[in-house]
């Protein structure tokens, strides 16, 4: 398999070939986009228009609001590369979903290596985990199967 | 230090990067450097990149600090092995305001991230930060292509960002009027 792609050419399918070759776990969500299952699950999708990929987790928290905002605040003060933020409405379990995003530019000339999306994906579910870890006293997310 | 040829000292190159004619024949433009990797992106080999890319900055305190529509810096930080751009504005909104609007502004911008610092400064404002971290561990350098497009974008992916997430000016009263402007010394 070629090393270098560019962006168009990392569909999910692609983006899934990359990660089974690295021996990842990979699943597809109802959208048809990839989901890597290591630490913790990672949704990688290409976004042609905006030259990016995307890193992305999600998790619920029935935490109040300001809590999950003051968590939201600490978490990118201390975390490198990764943010986070609160969607704008409860899910439909009555949680708030707190997202974990960090985007690769890459421009339309440029190319990005296999490595480099494997090893992202590996580092970005470590950075989630430990910012957690570092911030979150049990309050956002109480335990570790929450999270 | 790394020696910056083809920005600083490659004959040919004038002042500001760019070739100087030299005659007839001899006219190949010098060739640049275009990776980097983060131990040789010191605040000398950033500036080159920039005065080559006609990005108007001064070197402080080992950042290289642009005074543009507001005050941005971009240094290394190679213990985390990132390029971060970063700004600081300071507002006097209630803390809570200034919580919502963080997080709007994270949900609504890529790239660029936003938080506040947990005390008042000096003059008693918050102080709200906006960093782009480029994470080059993965590749092990860095285009210097690549950091001119990231510095020219910061600007506009952050008033964008304020434009959205501040749409009551609850944070920001008077932006665009000079009120939110970056802080120097982040």
């Amino acid at each position: 398999m070629k090393d270098a792609f560019r962006l168009q050419d990392l569909d999910p399918r692609r983006l899934g070939k990359i990660f089974d070759q690295a021996f990842m776990e990979i699943a597809f969500d109802e959208d048809g986009d990839l989901v890597v299952c290591d630490e913790i699950e990672v949704l990688v999708r290409a976004y042609e228009e905006q030259d990016l990929i995307r890193y992305e987790s999600s998790f619920g928290s029935s935490a109040a609001h300001l809590d999950v905002v003051s968590f939201i605040n600490g978490f990118n003060r201390e975390t490198n590369m990764v943010k986070a933020y609160v969607g704008e409405d409860k899910d439909e379990d009555g949680d708030w979903v707190v997202t974990f995003e960090y985007d690769v530019k890459v421009y339309p000339k440029e190319t990005v290596s296999a490595a480099t999306v494997v090893r992202v994906a590996r580092d970005f579910a470590g950075a989630v985990r430990h910012g957690i870890a570092e911030v979150d006293d049990g309050t956002v997310f109480p335990g570790d199967d929450d999270a | 230090m790394r020696s910056l040829r083809g920005l600083d000292e490659t004959p040919g190159t004038g002042e500001d990067g760019a070739p100087v004619a030299r005659g007839r024949g001899t006219g190949r433009r010098p060739r640049l450097r275009e990776e980097y990797t983060l131990a040789e992106l010191d605040s000398a080999a950033i500036s080159g990149i920039l005065r080559r890319a006609y990005v108007d900055h001064r070197v402080e305190d080992d950042m290289v600090v642009i005074d543009g529509d507001f005050l941005h810096t971009v240094h290394v930080d190679p213990e985390v092995e990132v390029l971060r751009i970063g700004a600081v504005f300071a507002s006097r909104a209630p803390f809570l305001d200034i919580l919502a609007f963080v997080n709007r502004f994270n949900r609504e911008v890529s790239l660029v991230k936003c938080y506040a610092e947990d005390d008042r400064d000096v003059d008693g404002d918050w102080r709200l930060v906006f960093e782009l971290d480029h994470w080059a561990a993965p590749e092990g350098h860095v285009g210097a292509e690549r950091i001119v497009k990231l510095v020219r974008q910061f600007p506009g992916i952050v008033h964008y960002g304020i434009s959205e997430a501040d749409r009551d000016r609850r944070v920001f009263p008077l932006a665009g009027d000079g009120e939110a402007e970056g802080i120097a010394d982040e």
